[in-house]
């Protein structure tokens, strides 16, 4: 299985190598929202105050917009139907493609981390692993969700329409706990003080990955 | 699976496979029912309005009390049938525990908002603020948002069979997310009052007796109109089904006959 899962990553992000098409929108896309935050705030108390919730909304945005051409592809030019004649288990396809926008988001997620710091001027008081361990975390929870609704919404009359009303809502107590996690870490906190959002994030990536790879072959069903 | 079988099949009255969730849905026959809910409304506004002393603090604005948190109860009982005719549905492929589904979630959304209107209305006064993100309030208001949502794919979900799998998918993360959110805006920050008829003391352990029982009868009351409003909406979902399907089958013949 693990093979399999390896070859359909690798297809996934080789296409998105040469075609660079979700990438450069993302990141694009996460500067402009953060080049918006910031006039939204007048000082930079409020700024500062702001700060773990920007860069998750951002995070947010940026990341329904690359779920939405997750399925695009294999939707517009007949590779689904290559996919599903592959001896492959379709919970095995969910697992990969977890994966894939796994490794698309957080690319985005460097990048737009990278502008922040800038944009906002953030000293990482050493706290730097924490910051990727909450931003794993999250992320993860967010791909899970991500790859099960865009799936969904790929397929529903208003597309792209459909995704966000449907992830936001559901994903509402995973940006609270991410919140929270990057505040602590960037007022100079430990994860320790944050413990038990960090047990919810985890406890939040288990059950809906789970769910996402038990439902999944529902979905796909033609 | 609507859209796969011949049109003629939906036409049938009793399609196989109705029998055990009509039974489950018609314990009491509809006109009894219709009246034990009318009779257990006028007897709550009765009892909330007059029999019920007034709050010492609050005062009468309390009163709303007896509609509010029975309207929010039906809401997240409305869930949990959603859950279960989800999971069923999926299991069984019987397209009643869509209707199901479909039936319970349009209902819930109505209570949702029962308690989104009256919420702020006894919150002015009494915090002296319509909205506060205190736990209670945001969790429901989360959960009629998921409602939402949920209706939103129904409509422009495509094709009805393709509508009925994702909605089940859907109500079974919506129901698995409650408890994630429940923690998450409790650990928050938190301002609504703590809970006063179930508490550590037993259940109304802090209340008078007539208050208590005024509640008891609300939630009786709530309890019997979703489940009239359910009956009745499950009946529309039924027949617009049955409606879509003659047209369609219409449609075969004419273009036979062309």
């Amino acid at each position: 299985m693990w093979r399999k899962i390896f070859v359909l990553v690798q297809k996934d992000l080789l296409s998105e190598w040469t075609s660079k098409e979700i990438l450069s929108s993302t990141v694009f896309f996460s500067v402009l929202v953060l080049m918006v935050f910031n006039f939204g705030f007048e000082t930079v108390a409020d700024r500062m105050a702001a700060g773990p919730g920007i860069l998750w909304t951002t995070f947010l945005f940026a990341g329904i917009l690359g779920m939405n051409r997750l399925f695009l592809t294999e939707r517009e030019d007949g590779g689904i139907e290559g996919l599903m004649l592959c001896p492959i288990d379709r919970t095995t396809l969910y697992l990969a493609k977890w994966l894939s926008l796994l490794v698309i988001l957080s690319l985005t997620e460097i990048a737009t981390l990278a502008v922040f710091i800038l944009f906002f001027n953030i000293a990482l008081q050493g706290g730097l692993v924490a910051l990727i361990l909450v931003i794993v975390l999250g992320t993860a929870g967010l791909a899970a969700l991500g790859t099960t609704f865009a799936a969904m919404a790929v397929r529903t009359r208003t597309r792209e329409m459909m995704l966000p009303m449907l992830l936001i809502p559901i994903a509402v107590p995973l940006l609270m706990a991410a919140v929270k996690c990057t505040g602590a870490v960037l007022g100079g906190a430990t994860l320790a003080s944050v413990s038990s959002w960090i047990q919810l994030l985890i406890a939040f990536d288990v059950i809906f990955l789970a769910v996402g790879y038990m439902t999944f072959p529902t979905i796909l069903e033609e | 699976m609507a859209s796969s079988s011949p049109p003629d099949a939906n036409l049938q009255p009793q399609p196989p496979g109705t029998a055990r969730v009509d039974r489950a849905v018609s314990i009491v026959p509809a006109p009894a029912l219709i009246a034990l809910a009318a009779v257990a409304m006028v007897a709550s506004l009765y009892s909330a309005l007059l029999y019920a002393p007034t709050d010492s603090f609050q005062g009468n604005i309390q009163r709303i009390f007896y509609i509010h948190m029975p309207a929010a109860l039906t809401m997240y009982i409305a869930v949990t049938l959603l859950f279960f005719a989800s999971v069923l549905y999926l299991q069984k492929r019987d397209d009643r525990w869509d209707e199901v589904g479909a039936a319970a979630a349009e209902v819930g959304i109505l209570f949702g908002t029962v308690v989104m209107i009256t919420g702020p209305m006894w919150a002015r006064p009494v915090w002296g603020t319509w909205w506060t993100w205190d736990a209670k309030l945001t969790s429901t208001f989360i959960l009629w948002l998921i409602l939402i949502a949920y209706l939103m794919l129904r409509a422009y979900g495509g094709a009805p069979e393709q509508v009925a799998r994702f909605c089940a998918v859907l109500g079974i993360i919506g129901f698995l997310d409650l408890p994630i959110i429940h923690f998450s805006v409790m650990w928050w920050r938190t301002m609504h009052p703590q809970p006063v008829v179930l508490t550590e003391g037993g259940l109304g352990a802090n209340l008078p007796g007539s208050m208590l029982a005024t509640v008891a009868l609300g939630m009786l009351a709530a309890l019997l109109l979703f489940a009239v409003l359910f009956r009745y909406r499950l009946r529309v979902e039924r027949m617009s089904r049955r409606l879509m399907a003659m047209r369609r089958s219409l449609d075969f013949s004419q273009e036979e006959n062309l």
